[in-house]
């Protein structure tokens, strides 16, 4: 069987996510080359092959511009991963999309505000463009994950991702509920797979793998509540990596 | 029948035992309490009122690999089972009972040998404790059956050693034969005096009355209350307000479900076969090939957990399923109190 060819490309993101795909276990890195030939991937090699089986996308859509190039990239993969919170929620770049573009350019941008480059429309994931096979969560991607993924890909088999909240992942490691020292967590309703790496280094989880298929919003509204926050603080942990919506495409 | 000794010479015992044998004990955690390996026995706590998760780690680990086999005509099968001699020191009776349970499970019709080897190699030593607001072992049975002098002469005790404070000092009660043998390797405790069993019955009658949880029922009373409640609104009215995060089943020192997968490893030439803890309250947990679910509704997870800690598993294994260790209100972020649901399950089922 000849390796199959992957491909990384980048749209609107900090490439963190193509980082961690490189920040593997030395053995692990050994094993992933010698399963898949890495024709493209513009943060760690030269090549620009364009014959690749598997692409990887990391980022949000975020310009006209984009749409053609996924578009080309989808015509050439068979099969496409969305790489990260951009590619699949939108993620961070997706909180500009409740502001006037003229309100966020000025705001991040300032005396270069009116550069005609840094023209840009709402934030969307990659799976409001093309058609996307498969989406790993996370900012930034697990490695671990990323590495279930590739293999299940190998093997010809439907990558799973958990269907269950982080609480899962906090509870078989013993954590301190972060609510239990009177702060706030989005665990409850965010999907696990991360090993709860926030929580267990005593950091809140802001919700960035996206929500479980079935959370329990109003629950989660009214636990924030309880423990203090205001209404609008409420929204900014359920906006911070899940702001997109449908509606935004067509604004 | 009980031996006495001081805190200096429990303390001593507890090192004694750290430095040639492997020990987990309750160390704090952040203003909580956790099991955790005991390196020094300084860190080791024997008054917390409870801790987060139970020990039943150390029998069911959270993930564990069973089978190792490799992706050729001979997978060439291996089963995998690390187990070691362990003393586990500090057990409440609420934890003693459970894993008295948790053998039962293990231990019917299909023996689990991965659970029954690391039990057998486990010393369980108890220590009193005094109830806080949310505990209710006292209504669950757990009392008398870790307390029961009558099955501690039958040498069916649910520990090896059991230390029971009384202030100054501790008494010693020895449940088997390996607790006695541990005792007098690494300790030399006196008998016990007049003056200190009349002090332990002073003691144990302030446990009994400091109890100040809500719980109307006992085991009895709710084998006769759940089978009639199938259909009780009370599922739905806690179900709104449920993450069903699995938080409740995960530190529940009872609950023993898990999940089997199979991974195979990045050189696609082996893998493991491999188990994780499980929880009824998540969405796939009743869920079969092709989509269908048989508990889809979270009010139908939240009452399935509910008979199974106050129903089925009595029905089982003559215990009680639940045991009154309050683990799962202290850590239920949306405040469902099991308590509370069972008395108004009682008050619902009592006005129609």
């Amino acid at each position: 069987m000849s390796k199959p060819k992957i491909a990384f490309f980048d749209f609107t993101s900090c490439e963190g996510c193509q980082l961690e795909v490189l920040n593997q276990e030395p053995q692990d890195m050994i094993d992933l080359l010698n399963a898949v030939e890495i024709v493209n991937f513009r943060e760690a090699i030269s090549d620009k092959g364009q014959d690749y089986d598997i692409a990887f996308i990391e980022g949000s859509i975020s310009r006209p511009a984009d749409e053609t190039r996924i578009k080309k990239i989808r015509r050439q993969a068979k099969l496409l991963v969305a790489l990260g919170a951009c590619a699949c929620t939108g993620g961070l770049n997706a909180i500009k999309n409740k502001y006037s573009a003229e309100d966020y350019k000025n705001y991040v941008y300032k005396d270069k505000a009116h550069y005609e480059r840094l023209d840009s429309y709402a934030a969307r994931p990659v799976s409001a463009v093309v058609k996307v096979d498969f989406e790993i969560p996370g900012c930034p991607i697990n490695r671990f994950e990323f590495l279930k993924v590739v293999k299940s890909l190998l093997l010809g088999v439907t990558p799973q991702l958990p269907e269950y909240p982080v609480c899962v992942e906090c509870k078989m490691k013993d954590n301190v509920c972060l609510y239990q020292r009177g702060e706030v967590c989005m665990g409850p309703v965010t999907r696990a797979g991360c090993d709860a790496i926030c929580p267990s280094f005593g950091e809140a989880c802001t919700g960035c793998r996206g929500f479980v298929t079935h959370p329990n919003i109003n629950a989660q509204k009214d636990v924030l509540a309880k423990h203090g926050l205001s209404a609008e603080d409420v929204m900014l942990n359920f906006t911070m990596f899940n702001n997109f919506s449908k509606e935004d495409t067509t604004r | 029948m009980h031996k006495a000794m001081t805190r200096a010479e429990v303390a001593l015992f507890a090192e004694n035992l750290v430095k040639t044998n492997v020990v987990y004990g309750v160390v704090a955690k952040d203003k909580q309490f956790a099991w955790d390996r005991i390196s020094d026995h300084k860190e080791m706590v024997l008054d917390y009122p409870t801790t987060i998760s139970s020990p039943k780690k150390y029998f069911l680990p959270p993930t564990e690999t069973l089978i190792e086999f490799k992706l050729a005509a001979n997978p060439d099968p291996k089963f995998v089972n690390h187990s070691q001699e362990a003393i586990l020191f500090g057990m409440h009776a609420c934890d003693l009972y459970a894993t008295k349970m948790l053998d039962h499970a293990f231990e019917d019709t299909n023996k689990d040998p991965n659970y029954l080897e690391k039990r057998k190699k486990a010393i369980l030593i108890g220590v009193s404790c005094m109830p806080d607001p949310d505990c209710f072992c006292n209504k669950m049975s757990v009392d008398e059956e870790v307390h029961n002098e009558a099955k501690i002469s039958k040498k069916e005790a649910l520990y090896d050693i059991f230390f029971k404070n009384i202030g100054h000092k501790f008494l010693v009660s020895v449940g088997t034969k390996r607790g006695e043998e541990l005792l007098a390797k690494y300790a030399k405790p006196a008998e016990a005096t007049k003056e200190e069993l009349d002090q332990l019955k002073v003691v144990e009658k302030k446990r009994v009355e400091s109890f100040t949880n809500d719980m109307k029922l006992d085991v009895d009373q709710l084998v006769k209350l759940l089978p009639k409640t199938h259909k009780s609104p009370v599922w739905k009215e806690n179900a709104d307000k449920c993450f069903a995060c699995g938080t409740c089943n995960l530190v529940c020192p009872t609950c023993y479900c898990f999940n089997i997968s199979e991974t195979v490893k990045l050189n696609l030439a082996e893998g493991s076969r491999d188990r994780d803890w499980d929880s009824c309250m998540l969405p796939q947990f009743a869920e079969v090939a092709g989509g269908e679910n048989f508990r889809e509704h979270v009010a139908d997870r939240l009452r399935h957990r509910l008979m199974r800690k106050g129903l089925y598993i009595k029905e089982k294994f003559n215990m009680s399923g639940c045991t009154g260790c309050g683990r799962c209100y202290r850590n239920c972020t949306a405040d469902i109190s099991i308590v509370k649901m069972f008395n108004r399950l009682k008050e619902v089922s009592e006005n129609e």
